[in-house]
């Protein structure tokens, strides 16, 4: 029986990334710059967002759409300071980007400057799917072991920013800052690193104008 | 693990891929993965397995080539391999580098067999 081979040399996700960029492009043309935040659980990703709302208190409009596996807890806790919509994945480890779409247009929020999207709490698979996002930034907090980076190297490869949050507990826990930096930059060169803290709000200011840089450069192109 | 959403993106390239040649069964698919692909071969093997004869490809059987993670230099062009994800140019040094690949999972090829010889056979 014969076989015949059909060649393709096509990225699975080709149509996947063909899509997230059409997103990405109708956002720009919004003036709104998307952020995909990654991270592993409790790392602080609704924390680090709801010192953004205080910092900017009404500068920027923002929004989120906010994914987990169950409950819509963490919508209700930004909804007090920005449109927030829950994307509930029901089990699955990451997002996608039919879900974000979804949970864009149920925002109904206007066209706003920065649209967080804060990804389900994994290092590993949400690193592999794009969401239309202009910036990635990997959220990794000082009580996970700065060890992070070397050992899940996609997320901060795929990532423009590290934010390195919890720093107000440095004295406690064995966490170096310039470690994880090390390693990080030995993946990806080019990442900015933004230590923070939402409890003593240190860098908050520096990680708020980061983006602000971020937008103004990208619209600007 | 994602690797069933990435089984079913993929099963979706073989149909249409295989529809070009018309009535015909898969029997391979074929994909490269590498260290930034972001898969792990065994729990693909078992997403296939399970997934495959619900999209119509009982016979489809899959078959994963691990390729090196390479980068092309961003200064001097050369194209390196990227051991243990240190991005570093061999030549020249620089840190800036663009991967070529080892980061995504490509479908390679698929083989198929017209669905009359199979016929014959059976």
């Amino acid at each position: 029986m014969t076989v015949h081979t059909i060649h393709a040399s096509r990225d699975v996700l080709a149509d996947a990334k063909l899509k997230a960029a059409g997103f990405r492009e109708q956002r720009t043309q919004e003036g709104t710059v998307v952020v995909n935040l990654l991270s592993s659980p409790g790392s602080g990703k609704t924390s680090l967002l709801e010192a953004t709302a205080r910092y900017w208190n009404g500068r920027h409009k923002i929004a989120t759409l906010v994914g987990d596996l169950a409950t819509d807890r963490d919508a209700q806790r930004l909804a007090k300071w920005m449109p927030a919509v829950q994307l509930s994945t029901g089990g699955a480890c990451h997002l996608e980007l039919p879900l974000v779409e979804r949970g864009f247009y149920a925002l109904g929020s206007g066209p706003v400057s920065f649209l967080f999207i804060e990804n389900v709490g994994n290092l590993v698979c949400p690193s592999s799917h794009d969401l239309g996002e202009h910036l990635r930034v990997a959220v990794l907090s000082t009580t996970e072991g700065d060890d992070k980076p070397a050992k899940y190297p996609k997320a901060f490869r795929t990532s423009q920013a590290m934010v390195v949050s919890k720093i107000d507990l440095l004295p406690h826990v064995p966490f170096s800052v310039d470690a994880a930096t090390t390693d990080a930059r030995a993946i990806q060169p080019e990442i900015a690193v933004l230590p923070t803290s939402t409890i003593s709000n240190d860098g908050i200011a520096t990680w708020c104008e980061f983006l602000e840089t971020q937008r103004s450069a990208l619209m600007n192109t | 693990m994602h690797e069933y959403s990435l089984v079913r993106a993929l099963l979706r390239e073989v149909k249409k891929l295989s529809a070009t040649a018309g009535d015909v069964i898969v029997t391979q698919v074929r994909i490269q993965i590498g260290p930034l692909s972001g898969v792990e071969p065994e729990l693909l093997l078992t997403a296939f397995a399970n997934l495959a004869p619900k999209s119509s490809m009982p016979e489809a059987e899959l078959f994963i080539e691990e390729v090196p993670l390479m980068a092309e230099c961003s200064e001097c062009g050369t194209e390196c391999e990227i051991v243990k994800y240190r991005f570093l140019c061999t030549q020249c040094y620089a840190t800036r580098m663009r991967v070529t690949s080892g980061d995504t999972m490509l479908l390679e090829s698929i083989g198929v067999q017209p669905l009359s010889s199979e016929a014959q056979v059976s």
